[in-house]
C-alpha cells in the first residue's frame, strides 16, 4: 500500500501542538512506517505537494499565513486543524481588543529595555499584521477539528490512525480539551 | 402533596404537584444538563440548556422552570435538543472571549464541560471578539467579564443567600455585564461583603479567588474532607480540598442547604491560608532570648517539676483556646479539674461566655434550651439585632439577617450604641448610650407588650393592662429619647410578629443582666422556634459553647493574681486579647502549646509544645447552628507533632497522676431540651428597676 | 547605498514564530549585507494588560511550546518579587526539578531529533535521510535513545504539572503540588540509563568534532562575549546573579537579576520582529553578546555536579584563553548541561525536602514591580511586571533566550554569505549550511522542521525596487 502523504503548518501559535504530536515518543516509528511526511513545516507555497492530509496548527494572524492556510487546502484532500489556536484563534486573538499597531508600539517602543529613539516599528521585509488573529476555518474549509493547548499525544496519534483506517474522526469527549 | 406522574425518556416518573421538570427527572435520575440552574437558587431558565420537547407542545421547553403536570410526556435527550444545546454553547463561546488555555477553573469549568460533552470541536459561529474587561479592583476576586454566560447565579447567590445584593446586571443582549453597586467595579463597591459565594458558585472561570487561582483543579485533589471552619460561633461547614499534602481550596456546602452553602470571607480565605503558616515542630526550651530543641520527655519533665511547685503553693493555672473539640476539652478537664483537682481552669472567651451563662442560667434551670439554631433567623418576621456587629462577630448571621430583612420581608430592628451595622435596610434604629446593652429598656420594652398581650387577651383587666401599656410605653419613649408614636410603632411591630428572633452581640455578655432581659424579652414576643427560644448569641468560636460544661471556670481568676506555672493552648486561629497576654507575662513559668508561631504569646513561653493545627484534628464542636458537627482530619500530622489527648496524657504521666475517663459530655447537656420553649417563663430582674 | 539586489532565503526557520534570511548584494554582485528577520509577532507585552499578575505563569508560556517551562518559570520567580516572598525549600526544590525536566527533554530533542541527522549524515547529504527518519532508520538505537531521553524529561514535567506542554505547576510564591514517594522512586530508577544516554550522545559529538576540526574552526567564527546565569560562579539553571564574560575571558560584568534593565538594552530593526538585546555600557552593536549553552559554560567558573564538572574540563581543552567560541560546540555544551541536568535531577530526587508539604508561603503585600530570570535551554529569559495595587497588570517586559543571540545569528549568516556567494552563484550546501548555523542556536521552531521531513529554502534575488530577479529552490 501506498504511504499516505503529509505535510503541517503551524502559522501564528507557539509550536507545542507539535512537541505534542512528538510526545506520541517511539510511537513515532510505527506511524511513519505509514506516513511519509512531506513537509513540515511548510515554507513555501510552491513547495506545497499534492497529499492526502494537511495539518494546520496556529491561528491566521498576518497575510503570510492566510496565504498559507489557502495553499495548504489547495493541496490537501482532508485538512486537519490542531490545537486551539488553528480551531479557536487561542491566546493570540488575545491581540484583537486593541488595535495592531498599539500591540507593536507597545513592543518595539514603550517596554524598558527598548532603546528606539526613532520608534521604527518593525514592518520592512516582514508580513504585515492582520487587524484581528483569526481560527483558520474563517479563511478556508477545516475537515477535522482537534482543539487542545495542546491537544493530548494520545489524541494526536488517535486521529491520524483514524485516517490511516479510512475514516473521518471525529474526537471524542473524552478526548477533547480546551486547555 | 399531591402526587404526579409523567413520562420522562419512556420512564415512569413520580414527583409532586408543583415541582418541576427538571424536580421530576432529577428525583428519578434522568439526567438534563443545566447551567444556570443551582439547587436552592430561584430557577430563571436563561441559558437553555435544559431545554426539553414535550409532546403535544411545539415549543421546547426549559425544564427548570416549567412545572411538571400529570400525564406529561417528556423527552430529554432527541436530536433536535442535542443540537439546540451545542447551538446555545457555540453561541455563548462565539458570543464572549474564553481562553480556555489559561483559566484557572479549566477542568473545573461547568461550560467547559457541557460544551466537551455535546462534542463542541469548533464554533461554527464568528467570534465577536468584543472587548470586555477584566476587573481585578477587588485584592481578593477577579471578575473577567470576557468568560461571563450570564446565568446570574452571582447575583442571585448574592441576593438570595448573602442578602448583600452587591451584584445587578446592566444593558442587555450581549452587551449585558454583571455590575457592582450601580456600576462600580467590584473592588470599588460598599456593599460587597468579600465572602465569596459568587466566586463560587460561578460556573465558568469569570469569578475566581485570585489567590487560590491554579492550585490544582477539583479534579487533581487527592482528597474533599468534610469539616469545619472553626473560626467563628457558627461552625461554617466546609469542603476542604487537598493536593499532596496540602490544602488548596476551601468551600462552604451546596446552595440548597439551609446556610446556602456560604462561607465569610474568613473561612474561604484564612483557612487555607492558616496552612501556610510558620509551625512549631519540635518541642522547644527557652534559653535566654532564644529557644533550644529538646525531646518530649525532656520538656514534659521541665513542665512537671515547674507545676508540681507551683500547684503546692496554689499558684498554678491553665488557660485553653475554645477551638478545642468537645473531645479534647473533656480530656483537658478530665486532667486539670478531675485529677489534678484545679480550680485555675479557663478558656481565653471565658469572660463572655461566663455572661452568657449566667443569663441563661434560669431558662436552663426550667429545662428550656434559651437559644434556637442561627440559620433560624431565615424563618423569623422580626429581627432584633442587640449590639451585635455580625459583619465582624459571624458573618454568617449577617447574611442571614439581610436575607430576611430584604428578601423575607422581616423587620429589622437594631439596637446599639455604635454604628448601626445594617444601616439602609433596619426599619429602627434605636441609639443606646451603653455599648452592652441596656436591661432597664429591654425589660421595659418587655413590660409593654406583655400588657399590650394581657390587654388583648382581656383576662378580666383589660384596662387596668392598657393603663400600664401606655405606662410603660412613655418610660421606654424617655430611656431612648424618641417620641411614644415611634416607640409604639417598635412595640407593635415586635408584638404582631408570628416568630421574632433576638441577635445577642458578645458585648452583651458583659451584663448577664441584659442577657437575661433579651431572654424574657424573647418570650414575652413569643419568640419560640422548634428547638428553643428565639435567641441567637454569638460567641467567639466554634466551639465556645463546648466550654460551657468542660474547661470554662466559674469565676474569672486570670489576671487577679501572679501566678508561678500557667499551661496554654492556643489554636493560634484567634489573636489573643490584651488582658490575657498581659497576665501570662507576669506568670513566672509559661508552658505554650500550639501550632503556630503565634506572637506575641510565644514569646512568653518557657517551654513550647507544638500542637496539631486544625486541619490536622478530629472531634466535634457545639455550634450556634444548633448542631454538634464534625471536625475531620483534612492533612494528618507530621513530625513531632502529637495529638492533643496524647499529650495530656504523658503530661499525666510526667506528673504521676491517673488519668481518669472523661465526665463531661459538652454538647449534649447543652443542646438538650427537656420542655417545648413555649412553657418557658420570664424570670425577675436583679438589679432593674424602672 | 551600494545595495541592488537582495537574495531571500525565506523562511529559513521559526524562532518563536517565523523567520528567513535575505542575502543584500552590492553593485559589483559581492554581499553587503545578510538579515536573519523574525517574521512573527503575536503581542504578549501588549494584551496581558489588565490581567491579574497571578495568571502570568499561566499565560507567557504559550510564547513557546518548547520551552513552556521556562517562562512558567521565569513567571512565578517575577510573581513572588510582586509577593515579596522567598519560597520555601521545597517549593524551590521542585521548581528546579521542573526545569531540569525541561534541560533534559529540550537539550535531547536538539541534539537527537534535530541535529544528530547533520552530524551523522553531513550537511551536503541527501535531505530525505537528513532527519530524524533517517536516523531511525539507519541508526534506530540512537534515534530510540533520544526518544527515551526527551520523554523521561517530559514525563517528571507531566508527573509535577499535569501535562507535557504547557503544565501547571508553580504559582506565585510556590507550587501547587509536590512529588510523591512513589514517583520520585520510579524516576530515581531510570537515572542511571539517562546517563548513559547523554554519555553515549557526548562520546558522538566528541567524534564528531574531532574528525572535523576544520569545519568546526571555520564555520562561522565569531568571538563574543558570552552571558549566563551563575551562583558562586557555578553554573547556574534556576535562580542566580547575570554574569557578562568578555571574549578574552575577563569578567565584565556581574548583577543582580532586578537590575536588568541597567544593564541590558534592546535594539529594534525595522525588518525583524525580534529585537537585538545589547550590554548597555558598550552599546549597540559593540556590547552584543551570545547565551544558551555555550554563553552559560563560557560564562561559568564550574559545574557544581560531578560528571558534568569532568566533562567541562576536557570541553574547555578546545577554547582559546578558556573560552570556546565556535559555534559547533553548541552542539557539545548543550549536552555537558543535558548530563548536569540528570545528576541535578537525581540530587533534587534524593533530597528530603522534595516530597515535603510547604509548597507556599503568601504576603498581603503587593509590591509594584517584579522581575524574574531564568536560563531557558536557549539562553537567559528575563521577565518583567508592574502591577497595581490590585495586582492587576500594568506593563510587561520580555526578553525571550532567542533574542539575546540574534545578533550573533545575523553575524553568522552574513559571513557565510560572504564566505561562499558571489553574484547570482549560489552553491550547493550553502543553505544547509545556514539553516545549521541557525539550528546551532537552537531556536525554538526550526526544530520540526528538521524533525521530520526536510527543508526547503527558497533564494530570492530582487533589486532594489522590490521586482524578483530570479529564485533559486532547494529541495
Amino acid at each position: 500500500m501506498a504511504k499516505v502523504k503529509l505535510a503541517t503548518v503551524w502559522l501564528e501559535a507557539c509550536a507545542g501542538c507539535h512537541m505534542s504530536f512528538l510526545d506520541i515518543d517511539d510511537r513515532i516509528l510505527g506511524l511513519l512506517e505509514k506516513v511519509d511526511i512531506m513537509y513540515s513545516p511548510v515554507v513555501d507555497a510552491k513547495e506545497i505537494p499534492k497529499v492526502d492530509i494537511g495539518v494546520i496548527s496556529g491561528a491566521l494572524g498576518n497575510d503570510e499565513e492566510v496565504h498559507l492556510a489557502k495553499k495548504m487546502r489547495e493541496q490537501c484532500d482532508i485538512l486537519i486543524a490542531w490545537g486551539d489556536c488553528a480551531v479557536f484563534g487561542g491566546i493570540n486573538s488575545m491581540r484583537n481588543f486593541m488595535p495592531a499597531e498599539e500591540a507593536l508600539k507597545k513592543a518595539y517602543v514603550d517596554t524598558v529595555s527598548t532603546v528606539n529613539p526613532e520608534g521604527i516599528i518593525p514592518g520592512e521585509d516582514i508580513p504585515q499584521l492582520l487587524p484581528k488573529a483569526i481560527p483558520v476555518d474563517q479563511v478556508v474549509k477545516v475537515d477535522v477539528y482537534v482543539p487542545g493547548c495542546p491537544p493530548d499525544a494520545d489524541t494526536i496519534l488517535w486521529v491520524f490512525q483514524e485516517l490511516l483506517e479510512g475514516r473521518i474522526p471525529k474526537v471524542p469527549a473524552e478526548m477533547m480539551r480546551y486547555d | 402533596m399531591k402526587e404526579i406522574t409523567l413520562t420522562i425518556d419512556g420512564k415512569v416518573c413520580k414527583g409532586s404537584h408543583g415541582d418541576t421538570i427538571l424536580t421530576v427527572a432529577r428525583k428519578n435520575d434522568i439526567y438534563i444538563p443545566t447551567l444556570c440552574y443551582l439547587e436552592g437558587l430561584t430557577p430563571i431558565g436563561s441559558c437553555r440548556m435544559c431545554v426539553v420537547e414535550v409532546e403535544n407542545n411545539p415549543k421546547l421547553l426549559t425544564a427548570c422552570t416549567t412545572p411538571a403536570q400529570d400525564g406529561m410526556v417528556v423527552h430529554t435527550k432527541t436530536e433536535t435538543l442535542h443540537n439546540y444545546r451545542k447551538q446555545v454553547l457555540e453561541l455563548l463561546f462565539a458570543g464572549r472571549n474564553h481562553f480556555c488555555m489559561y483559566c484557572s477553573q479549566s477542568g473545573d469549568c461547568e461550560l467547559q464541560r457541557l460544551a466537551i460533552e455535546h462534542g463542541m470541536d469548533h464554533v461554527r459561529y464568528p467570534f465577536l471578539y468584543s472587548d470586555f474587561e477584566n476587573d481585578a479592583t477587588h485584592p481578593e476576586y477577579q471578575v473577567d467579564h470576557n468568560r461571563c454566560i450570564l446565568c446570574l447565579r452571582c447575583i442571585r447567590v448574592c441576593a438570595e443567600k448573602v442578602g448583600a445584593h452587591t451584584l445587578d446586571l446592566k444593558d442587555r443582549g450581549w452587551n449585558a455585564k454583571v455590575i457592582s453597586d450601580l456600576g462600580k467595579k467590584l473592588g470599588e463597591s460598599d456593599t460587597c461583603v468579600s465572602c465569596g459565594a459568587c466566586a463560587q458558585v460561578c460556573p465558568t472561570g469569570t469569578i475566581t479567588i485570585r489567590e487560590f487561582a491554579y492550585r490544582g483543579r477539583r479534579s487533581d485533589c487527592d482528597d474533599v474532607v468534610e469539616s469545619v471552619c472553626p473560626l467563628c460561633g457558627v461552625g461554617c461547614k466546609i469542603k476542604a480540598y487537598v493536593r499532596t499534602g496540602s490544602i488548596v481550596r476551601v468551600e462552604g456546602t451546596t446552595t440548597d442547604q439551609p446556610d446556602g452553602g456560604q462561607l465569610c470571607y474568613r473561612g474561604r480565605l484564612e483557612l487555607p491560608r492558616s496552612t501556610e503558616r510558620d509551625r512549631v515542630h519540635v518541642p522547644m526550651i527557652r534559653e535566654g532570648v532564644y529557644y533550644r530543641e529538646a525531646t518530649w520527655e525532656e520538656a514534659l519533665s521541665l513542665i512537671a517539676e515547674n507545676f508540681k511547685t507551683a500547684k503546692e503553693a496554689d499558684k498554678a493555672g491553665a488557660l485553653v483556646s475554645s477551638i478545642c473539640t468537645d473531645e479534647e476539652l473533656s480530656v483537658f478537664s478530665a486532667l486539670f479539674k478531675d485529677s489534678l483537682g484545679m480550680r485555675r481552669l479557663d478558656t481565653f472567651d471565658g469572660d463572655i461566655l461566663r455572661g452568657f451563662r449566667k443569663g441563661f442560667e434560669p431558662f436552663r434551670q426550667q429545662g428550656v434550651r434559651p437559644f434556637t439554631a442561627a440559620h433560624n433567623i431565615l424563618k423569623s418576621d422580626c429581627i432584633v439585632n442587640l449590639c451585635a456587629d455580625p459583619d465582624e462577630e459571624a458573618p454568617v448571621v449577617a447574611s442571614y439577617m439581610r436575607v430576611a430583612a430584604l428578601r423575607n420581608e422581616a423587620s429589622l430592628i437594631n439596637v446599639s450604641s455604635g454604628k448601626n451595622p445594617f444601616e439602609g435596610i433596619t426599619d429602627v434604629d434605636i441609639r443606646l448610650l451603653s455599648p452592652c446593652g441596656d436591661p432597664c429598656l429591654l425589660d421595659s420594652i418587655t413590660k409593654v407588650i406583655t400588657s399590650l398581650r394581657m390587654s388583648e387577651e382581656d383576662l378580666g383587666k383589660g384596662t387596668e393592662a392598657l393603663n400600664d401599656y401606655r405606662n410603660y410605653l412613655e418610660k421606654t419613649a424617655a430611656l431612648v429619647n424618641m417620641s411614644v408614636e415611634e416607640v409604639e410603632q417598635v412595640i407593635l411591630k415586635l408584638a404582631n410578629a408570628k416568630k421574632p428572633i433576638f441577635v445577642l452581640g458578645s458585648n452583651v455578655s458583659k451584663n448577664p443582666a441584659v442577657v437575661q432581659a433579651g431572654v424574657n424579652l424573647a418570650i414575652a414576643s413569643r419568640a419560640f422556634f422548634e428547638d428553643g427560644i428565639g435567641i441567637v448569641p454569638l460567641v467567639v468560636s466554634s466551639n465556645s459553647l463546648g466550654t460551657v460544661n468542660t474547661v470554662l471556670a466559674e469565676e474569672p481568676w486570670l489576671g487577679k493574681e501572679d501566678l508561678d506555672f500557667l499551661y496554654v493552648f492556643s489554636t493560634g486561629m484567634i489573636p489573643e486579647d490584651e488582658e490575657s497576654l498581659s497576665a501570662i507575662s507576669r506568670t513566672k513559668f509559661v508552658v505554650v502549646q500550639t501550632p503556630y508561631l503565634v506572637h506575641p504569646l510565644v514569646n512568653m513561653a518557657d517551654v513550647l509544645l507544638p500542637a496539631p493545627a486544625w486541619y490536622e484534628r478530629s472531634g466535634h464542636f457545639c455550634t450556634i447552628e444548633g448542631e454538634r458537627r464534625r471536625l475531620n482530619v483534612v492533612v494528618p500530622p507530621k513530625g513531632e507533632v502529637k495529638g492533643l489527648a496524647s499529650v495530656i496524657q504523658e503530661f499525666a504521666s510526667a506528673l504521676g497522676v491517673e488519668l481518669g475517663s472523661p465526665k463531661a459530655v459538652p454538647c449534649e447537656q447543652l443542646f438538650g431540651s427537656e420542655k417545648a420553649p413555649e412553657t418557658a417563663q420570664m424570670v425577675e430582674l436583679e438589679e432593674v428597676s424602672l | 547605498m551600494g545595495t541592488v539586489r537582495k537574495i531571500e532565503v525565506n523562511p529559513i526557520t521559526r524562532i518563536e514564530g517565523h523567520g528567513k534570511i535575505t542575502v543584500h548584494l552590492d553593485e559589483n554582485g559581492t554581499v553587503s549585507e545578510a538579515r536573519f528577520h523574525v517574521t512573527q509577532f503575536r503581542g504578549f507585552e501588549a494584551f496581558t494588560k489588565g490581567r491579574d499578575f497571578r495568571e502570568m505563569p499561566e499565560i507567557t508560556p504559550r510564547i513557546c511550546g518548547i520551552c513552556p517551562v521556562s517562562h512558567h518559570l521565569a513567571s512565578a520567580k517575577a510573581c513572588d518579587a510582586i509577593l515579596g516572598v522567598q519560597i520555601t525549600p521545597t517549593a524551590h526544590k521542585l521548581r528546579e526539578l521542573l526545569h531540569m525536566g525541561q534541560f533534559v527533554q529540550s537539550h535531547a530533542l536538539s541534539f537527537f531529533h534535530l541535529s544528530s541527522p547533520d552530524l551523522l549524515f553531513g550537511f551536503d547529504a541527501d535531505p530525505a535521510i537528513r532527519n530524524i527518519v533517517g536516523v531511525a532508520a539507519k541508526f534506530p538505537e540512537i534515534a530510540t535513545k533520544g526518544i527515551m531521553l526527551r520523554k523521561f524529561g517530559q514525563e517528571i514535567i507531566k508527573t509535577l504539572g499535569g501535562k507535557k506542554v504547557h503544565p501547571w505547576h508553580s504559582i506565585p510564591g510556590g507550587v501547587n503540588r509536590s512529588i510523591k514517594e512513589s514517583e520520585r522512586d520510579s524516576y530515581l530508577k531510570e537515572i542511571p540509563t539517562m546517563k548513559g544516554y547523554v554519555k553515549d550522545a557526548l562520546e558522538l559529538v566528541k567524534g564528531y568534532l574531532q574528525e572535523h576540526k576544520d569545519e568546526v574552526s571555520t564555520f562561522a567564527p565569531m568571538k563574543t562575549s558570552y552571558m549566563g546565569l551563575v551562583a558562586d560562579g557555578f553554573l547556574e539553571l534556576y535562580d542566580g546573579d547575570i554574569r557578562l564574560r568578555g571574549a578574552r575571558g575577563r569578567i565584565i560584568d556581574e548583577f543582580p537579576d532586578w537590575a536588568y534593565a541597567d544593564y541590558i538594552g534592546e535594539h529594534v530593526e525595522p525588518w525583524s520582529y525580534l529585537k537585538f538585546p545589547f550590554y548597555r555600557p558598550l552599546g549597540y552593536p559593540n556590547g552584543s553578546y551570545r547565551v544558551g549553552p555555550l554563553g552559560r559554560l563560557n560564562a561559568c567558573d564550574d559545574i557544581s555536579t560531578p560528571e558534568a564538572s569532568e566533562e567541562l574540563k576536557l570541553y574547555r581543552q578546545a577554547g582559546e584563553e578558556g573560552i570556546v567560541h565556535d559555534v559547533l560546540y553548541y552542539h557539545y555544551a548543550r549536552l555537558i548541561e543535558a548530563l548536569y541536568g540528570v545528576e541535578r535531577i537525581e540530587q533534587l530526587l534524593e533530597d528530603p525536602d522534595i516530597t515535603g508539604s510547604d509548597l507556599r508561603i503568601t504576603s498581603n503585600e503587593l509590591y509594584p514591580e517584579g522581575i524574574g530570570v531564568i536560563e531557558a535551554p536557549r539562553g537567559t529569559l528575563i521577565h518583567h511586571y508592574k502591577v497595581d495595587e490590585s495586582g492587576a497588570i500594568t506593563d510587561v517586559n520580555l526578553i525571550v533566550a532567542t533574542g539575546h543571540n540574534n545578533f550573533a545569528m545575523n553575524k553568522g549568516v552574513e559571513a557565510i554569505a560572504k564566505a561562499y556567494i558571489k553574484g547570482d552563484d549560489v552553491p550547493e550546501g550553502v543553505m544547509n549550511r545556514m539553516e545549521h548555523l541557525i539550528r546551532c542556536y537552537d531556536p525554538c521552531l526550526s526544530c520540526s522542521t528538521h524533525a521530520v521531513g526536510k527543508m526547503p529554502l527558497e533564494l530570492s534575488i530582487v533589486d532594489n525596487s522590490g521586482e524578483i530577479l530570479r529564485k533559486i529552490y532547494k529541495d
